[in-house]
Formats: C-alpha cells, sequence, structure tokens
C-alpha cells in the first residue's frame, strides 16, 4: 500500500514575463490559487512547503525569500528550499509525509530565465577551477554530448528533430506551452546550426515560469482528490562532475528496476538527443506515451520544468488518460543529476 | 544590473600543481585507481573518492573526440575576452566583430579522459574542425596559473624548428614575478548582467515617486497597507491592489549605524540606515537618515521625506533623498511596537 | 572592520535502526518512523582564510574526519545532503554538483538545501528525515562556506535597481 499520493497540479504559461519580478511572486499566486481550487484546500491546511528556484538565476542572493509572500506565511509555517529544480522540492515534501511530521505538502518551483544571460550563468555549474573561467555556454556543452552520440552511431540528427516535432505537435493541446505547432523534419533539418550539430528546434525555449504540485498522506489524499496519483517509487542519483571523463551518451539505468512499461512518461531533457538517452535509461519503447505535454522542448521555466513533469505525469492519472505514469526531472549540466517519480492509479 | 567580482580561489595541492604546470607549459594528469589517466587531474577519484598519487605529464598535443562551433560567443570565453585584451585597438576589432571558434573534447596524449577546451582551427573556421583532429596548446603570453594560461588548442604542430610559442612571446616567460614558486591562488572574474524587472506593484511605487507621491497597497483580507508595495499580502498570500497614499512622515521604528565598508555599498560610512514606518502604514521600510549626529538617532524618532529637487524626481527610491528627525515629540512605543 | 568566517564542517547521521529498504527509492513503509541518531561528526578548523585547500579540499577535510569519528567509509554511505547558503559567496552555482566526485556522491542521491541563514540547521532537519523517513540508512550531511573566494558582504549587498540599498547585508 503506498502511502503519499500527488492530488493538485498546476503550472503557469510559460513566456517572456515582463511583468514579473525575479522573485516569481506574481506567477505564484495564481497557480496557488488553481491547486487550492483543485482540492479545496487553503493555504493553512499545507503542513510543510518547499519550493526550488535559483539565486544566480535571479541575480540575487536568497531570492526565494521574497517568492513566500505568494504563500501568506501568518501564522509561521513549515518551510525549506532547495537550491535545484522544483523536482527535488517535491522529494523533500514527500520524504517529509513519510515522516509524519506533515500530511498535507506544497512544493513549487519558479524561474524567470529571461532576465539572465541563461548560457553563461549555466557555465557557473561547471567545475570552478577546470572550465568555469572559459564559461562553457550550456548549449555549447551539449552539443558536445550530441556530436558524440552521433559519432558513436546511437542518433542522428534526423532522430533529434523527429523528438523537436513531436513534442511542438503535442504541444498544441498545451496551454502553458511557449513553443507549439506542426512543423515537418525538413523544414527544421534545412534550418541553421545554433552550436553544430544542434539547431534551434534541438534546444528548450527561454523563458519564465512556475509551477506547483500538492502532495498528500494516504489519509488525506481520497478527500482531496477523486483519482490521486499514488507515487510508487521516487529516487534520484548524481553522476561524476568530470565532463570529460563520464559517459556522456548513456547512463546507467534509471527508476525502478522492474514492472510494466508506464502509459505516460514526462520526461525533463531541454535538449533533443537527451530524450533519447533518456528512454534507453529508463527502458521506454514504444507502448509508451513520451511527452505528451511536449515536455521541456516547448516550455522550459528553469527550476520548474522539472517539477512540471512529475506534475503532467501525475495529471495523466488524476485526468483519467492515463492508469500509471513516470516523471522525470534533471538537474545539472548533461544530465548530471537524474529524478524519477512513478505513480499509479488504484 | 552587473553583478561582478574577482573571485580569488586558493587551489589546494592538486590543483596547485597543476595550475603550476600550466603557467610553465606544461600539462599534467591523475591515474585513477581503475588504471585511467585523468586530464586534467581530479582532485578525488570518481569512484573511489581518494585523492591522487603523483601527477604525470600528458601531452602537450591531443586528438579531438568531439567538437561544436560557436558563431555567436559570448564576453569572457576563449578568444573573446574583453577584459583580458590590452590592445585597443585589438579591443576595438573585438567589439566590432566578436570572434567566433570552437569547443572540443581533446585528449591529450597519454590521457584517457579528455579535456575541454577551446579550439582556434584558424582561417579554415568551422570546416577546419573534425572528430580526430590533433591539437596542441596555444598558450598564453601571460601565464600566471589558470585553465586560460592554455588560450586555446589550434592544429599547429609544433616542430623542433618551432616549438609551440606563447601568443606572440617567447618560450621562456619572465613576466611572472616569481616563476619558480608553486602556484596556490587563482583569480576567476565573474561578471554576469540581468535585466531586472519592476513588477505592476512596484511600478506602481516607482511612478508615484515620479510625482512626488507615496503609494502603498491594502490587503483585502486583512486591511494592512505595505509600502513599497510587492503584489501579494506576505501574511495572506493574497494580491493587494488597492491603492493607499501615505504622508511622507513617519517613524524610525529600528535602526543601524553602518560603519563597514564593503565593494559596491552605495554610501560612504559612517550612516545610518534605518527602517521608517510612515504614517498609515504597517510595515517599514530601509532609508537613510541624515541632518543629525548619529549618535541622536532612536526608535521612536520623527522623521520626514526629504525629496530631491523636483526636476529630479524620477522612478527610483531615491526621488526621496534621505530622511531627517521632524522635530516632533518622539511616537510612542505602541504605535509602532507591533511593526518592529 | 569585520571578520568574514570562512568555515567548512561536516556531520554524518546514522541510524541502526532504519527501516530496511537499500537503493534509493521505492519505499513501501508500513512500520511507524524510525529514530535516527548522530554517528560521527567532523569540522575544520573556522579560519578566515583558508589558502590551502580548493572548495573540494574544504569539505573534505571535514567529511574525513566525521567518517573517522563513525568508523565509516564512504561505501557505508547512502546519500549525501549538502547544505550551503547563497552560491555567490563562492561563485560557484549549484556547488553541490562540482562536488560529486569529492564527496562520494557519485552513483548516489544528493540534495541540496539552501533556506538561507537556517541552512546549517535545516540541512540536520532533511537529513535527518531521509532516515526517520526510512528512506536511507546512513546519510552524510555537508554544510560549508568558503567566504574568502570572494566577499560576504558584497554578495549579501548587492544594490538592487530602482531601490536605495543602504543596508550592509548580513545574513538572512
Amino acid at each position: 500500500m503506498t502511502e503519499v499520493a500527488v492530488v493538485g497540479f498546476a503550472q503557469s504559461p510559460v513566456g517572456v514575463r515582463d511583468d514579473s519580478t525575479t522573485s516569481g511572486v506574481e506567477m505564484l499566486v495564481p497557480i496557488f490559487g488553481q491547486v487550492y481550487a483543485q482540492t479545496g484546500l487553503t493555504r493553512r491546511d499545507i503542513g510543510f512547503w518547499c519550493s526550488g528556484s535559483s539565486d544566480y538565476l535571479a541575480g540575487r542572493a536568497f531570492s526565494f525569500v521574497q517568492a513566500v509572500d505568494a504563500i501568506g506565511a501568518v501564522p509561521p509555517i513549515m518551510e525549506s528550499h532547495v537550491e535545484m529544480d522544483g523536482a527535488w522540492a517535491l522529494y523533500e515534501a514527500w520524504v517529509k509525509i513519510l515522516t509524519g511530521e506533515a500530511d498535507i505538502a506544497l512544493a513549487y518551483g519558479f524561474g524567470k530565465a529571461s532576465g539572465a544571460e541563461l548560457r553563461k550563468v549555466l557555465a557557473l555549474q561547471l567545475d570552478p577551477y577546470l572550465l568555469a573561467p572559459l564559461w562553457p555556454d550550456s548549449v555549447s556543452v551539449a552539443a558536445l554530448q550530441a556530436r558524440l552520440g552521433i559519432e558513436a552511431g546511437r542518433w542522428t540528427e534526423k532522430d533529434m528533430a523527429q523528438v523537436a516535432a513531436r513534442s511542438r505537435a503535442a504541444a498544441v493541446a498545451n496551454p502553458s506551452a511557449q513553443v507549439a505547432g506542426e512543423v515537418s523534419i525538413e523544414d527544421l533539418l534545412a534550418r541553421p546550426y545554433v552550436a553544430d550539430p544542434l539547431r534551434a528546434h534541438d534546444c528548450a525555449p527561454v523563458g519564465d515560469g512556475a509551477a506547483v504540485v500538492i502532495l498528500a498522506s494516504a489519509e488525506r489524499a481520497r478527500e482531496l482528490c477523486d483519482r490521486p496519483a499514488w507515487i510508487t517509487w521516487f529516487g534520484h542519483r548524481a553522476e561524476s562532475a568530470a565532463l570529460g571523463a563520464r559517459d556522456l551518451v548513456t547512463l546507467a539505468p534509471l527508476g525502478p528496476p522492474d514492472g510494466p512499461p508506464p502509459d505516460v512518461a514526462e520526461l525533463h531533457a531541454p535538449f533533443t538527443h537527451q530524450e533519447i538517452i533518456l528512454r534507453e535509461a529508463l527502458g521506454i519503447g514504444g507502448t509508451t506515451d513520451v511527452n505528451p505535454s511536449g515536455g521541456a522542448l516547448v516550455a522550459n521555466p528553469m527550476f520548474a520544468a522539472g517539477l512540471a513533469r512529475l506534475g503532467c505525469a501525475a495529471q495523466a492519472i488524476m485526468t483519467g488518460r492515463a492508469d500509471s505514469a513516470l516523471g522525470h526531472a534533471t538537474s545539472g549540466p548533461l544530465l548530471q543529476q537524474n529524478l524519477v517519480c512513478t505513480m499509479e492509479a488504484q | 544590473m552587473e553583478i561582478a567580482f574577482d573571485y580569488t580561489r586558493s587551489l589546494g595541492p592538486v590543483l596547485g600543481q597543476f595550475m603550476t604546470g600550466l603557467r610553465d607549459q606544461r600539462i599534467l594528469g591523475a591515474r585513477a585507481a581503475d588504471g585511467r589517466v585523468h586530464a586534467p587531474p581530479f582532485e578525488y577519484d570518481p569512484v573511489t573518492a581518494s585523492p591522487p598519487g603523483e601527477l604525470l605529464e600528458v601531452g602537450p598535443g591531443g586528438t579531438v573526440v568531439s567538437w561544436t562551433w560557436l558563431p555567436e560567443p559570448l564576453d569572457g570565453q576563449p578568444l573573446n575576452d574583453q577584459a583580458a585584451l590590452n590592445d585597443p585597438a585589438a579591443l576595438n576589432d573585438l567589439a566590432a566583430q566578436p570572434r567566433p571558434f570552437g569547443w572540443a573534447l581533446i585528449r591529450l596524449d597519454g590521457a584517457d579522459t579528455a579535456m575541454l577546451h577551446a579550439v582556434d582551427p584558424g582561417p579554415a573556421g568551422p570546416a577546419g574542425m573534425r572528430t580526430g583532429m590533433r591539437v596542441w596548446p596555444r598558450w598564453a603570453a601571460h601565464r600566471v596559473g589558470s585553465i586560460r594560461d592554455i588560450a586555446c588548442f589550434a592544429p599547429d604542430e609544433p616542430t623542433p624548428e618551432a616549438p609551440a610559442p606563447a601568443a606572440g612571446d617567447t618560450v621562456s616567460d619572465n613576466t611572472a614575478p616569481d616563476h619558480a614558486a608553486p602556484v596556490t591562488m587563482t583569480i576567476t572574474p565573474v561578471r554576469l548582467r540581468y535585466l531586472h524587472t519592476a513588477s505592476p506593484a512596484e511600478s506602481a511605487y516607482l511612478r508615484g515617486l515620479a510625482e512626488g507621491r507615496l503609494l502603498g497597497q491594502r490587503c483585502p483580507a486583512c486591511g494592512q497597507v505595505y509600502i513599497p508595495s510587492r503584489g501579494t499580502c506576505p501574511a495572506d498570500g493574497v494580491p493587494t491592489d488597492a491603492e493607499v497614499e501615505l504622508p511622507d512622515t513617519g517613524t524610525i521604528t529600528t535602526f543601524s549605524v553602518v560603519n563597514v565598508g564593503y565593494p559596491g555599498q552605495q554610501v560612504t560610512p559612517p550612516y545610518v540606515a534605518a527602517a521608517i514606518l510612515l504614517d498609515g502604514a504597517d510595515i517599514a521600510f530601509q532609508h537613510l537618515i541624515l541632518g543629525c549626529d548619529p549618535a541622536d538617532v532612536h526608535m521612536g524618532m520623527r522623521v520626514r521625506a526629504v525629496w530631491r529637487p523636483r526636476e529630479q524626481w524620477t522612478r527610483h527610491a531615491d526621488t526621496i533623498s534621505h530622511f531627517t528627525p521632524s522635530g516632533e515629540p518622539d511616537a510612542p512605543y505602541e504605535s509602532y511596537g507591533r511593526h518592529i | 572592520m569585520t571578520r568574514q568566517p570562512v568555515s567548512g564542517g561536516g556531520y554524518a547521521e546514522s541510524s541502526p535502526r532504519a527501516a530496511a529498504g537499500g537503493g534509493y527509492g521505492g519505499i513501501l513503509r508500513s512500520s511507524p518512523q524510525a529514530k535516527a541518531a548522530v554517528l560521527g561528526v567532523g569540522q575544520t578548523r573556522h579560519r578566515s582564510k583558508r589558502a590551502d585547500v580548493s572548495i573540494a579540499g574544504l569539505c573534505r577535510e571535514a567529511v574525513d574526519r566525521a567518517l573517522a569519528d563513525a568508523g565509516l567509509t564512504m561505501s557505508d554511505i547512502d546519500a549525501v545532503v549538502v547544505g550551503k547558503a547563497p552560491d555567490l559567496f563562492e561563485g560557484v552555482m549549484m556547488p553541490e554538483l562540482y562536488l560529486a566526485d569529492a564527496l562520494g556522491a557519485v552513483g548516489k542521491p544528493l540534495l541540496r538545501v539552501h533556506t538561507a541563514g537556517s541552512v546549517g540547521g535545516a540541512t540536520g532537519i532533511v537529513t535527518a528525515n531521509l532516515v526517520q523517513a526510512g528512506v536511507h540508512r546512513r546519510v552524510l550531511a555537508v554544510a560549508f562556506e568558503k567566504q574568502s573566494e570572494s566577499n560576504a558582504m558584497w554578495a549579501l549587498s548587492i544594490a538592487q535597481p530602482f531601490s536605495t540599498d543602504v543596508v550592509a547585508g548580513a545574513g538572512g
């Protein structure tokens, strides 16, 4: 009998938001309202809050503190924060419920990438002595990984374009997507490289957004949601930071070691070739609907996109479109850290 | 908005050796427990987490195992570091035309892992980049013990007659103050630009200031008035939008005399930073107190705003230059004690 | 003139009675919450400048002492939690990523805690919760700062556009 379920999820429309500050408050208030409406909860019912965001993205130390305005922290709340994608905030919230210290938790993530020099900022994730001083931008580093796979015969530029085209087509049905539409492979492949072999469509768009997920214990979940998404497996793993020493095209197996493939998988792949790597590591084959939301390639709010993948996977169950789902999130350069959460209906 | 700092990094024993090697035009690697040679060296083995034994020399040549081409480089990247260029003419050239280059993973001779660095293929441009090409380090003219002592890699093979030169300099570099002492520190400048946006609530406050008005917002749930508003009531988490105009007088709830200097400071110490509760507001904000001896500032002191001349009013908080004692009797503690 | 302490510290926590369920996920817990106990602690000497170590080296000094105190090796550790307040102090974004190898976290779960000035305590809470929830048996918690890489007061007092920043930052 599993013990924790997702009972609510909302995400903001993703795009360049001129009307919001780096604190993220303006993006959070409406989506908090949505999950409260979904579940019938108020802020006072939430036993634990946890957020994911980045000071470096915001250009300010402790930038996440201002976002607490969106919560309403009087009376005082139990709250924590990860300087990682909100998916890890959800993980911390899951652990909190397992301890019994809370029975309802809310995890949120937000990021305003449009205000930062994103490609440059992300270079600061790299080794501070050997790499960061060169400012290897995030797209160039991903291009090096993409080329390794092409030359090893693992994927082609056409395979990559297919991931992009499929994602954009799926995104037509996703009101939160920043990029959507039908586009042909030939059309995509005719476009210029931004960093050979990556083209613009191979890279996630830069935008601003936020996501929120509510978790509940077994005792509370059924009163809050008709069809909770019960968490059956939740884990994460880090790889070596040494990009020149690590195998960049193959990840050791991720996720639960056995069981049938999920009906739906939402994978946090900011680059097309990375979806291919993840599918293999997760053992996801043809029967699973991958990224029906369009995934990160159509909307990639930094520090919320991974949480949004988990939320979209849960939503597929909560809306009855699927009986089982897998959500994945990544952190760091070139899929250095990966988190997987599997869920099912009961 | 720019965040800029020259970080001073201590290297420790392994990286200290590596950077000393770079200064001296040698590239060092480390042998892992599984026998693989890592270049650059690891500080801690990825498998055993142990530090390496003795470092060994690798390269200087290597083979490209993957590459990409960057047609639109970013400032600060190799071959495009405006701050590092001393020659004004070169700086002008760079401003006019950033210099595209290639990134590559390079396996140095004798190493089993790859090093990520820049490659300048020369006049061939991107057509000159390919997996398997042989490259050698092009050393910076002035080396200090940094990964940037290698300016980039290039396909120019050094010959006995012409060993790999430093860019525009001879092999023996006497510009380092003491080139025999080991390198223990490295300096890494970090410069990032941000586009800061004022939220709708903050914008309303700033527009008010430009008109000589102090505008706060009221929470519909608890009725508290916030200035400057951040758009949401921090106690209730609901949007505040009812505009409330406030007078420019208030009470000091608490204060600090700043005596310490730090980089980026906007006001020269000593100065008084105070939390000021405007009449009618429920939250204090920070501002400068001038016009009295800092020793006279106290909690409960009544103050009024000193505005800049009208023609200097802008959408910026310093439209109010500072607050100054108003001369009124102190406010009773009960009137502000809840807002400290 | 203020001193800016540079510190590194590490704590290891473990529970010999944690609920079964090795690996790093998929815990089905049906027993009451497990208890968590501290098995060992280690700290560096706190100095305003440590010029003799890299950031990884600073952390390892504390980690190695904690492991020795606990009588454990890195292979005994199931997961690592890194507590670290603003990245701006050291100029490394999400330093747990760069530190994965140094902390023995390759192939393991690695979590980062950043709750501003309360990060030390919050790191302890998160680490204890992982054991109490039965998710891991032995977790290494590492909290560090190497403020001498930059200037902490600068990092906490960066002027924001449109505002008069008169405050000299000091924690949060």
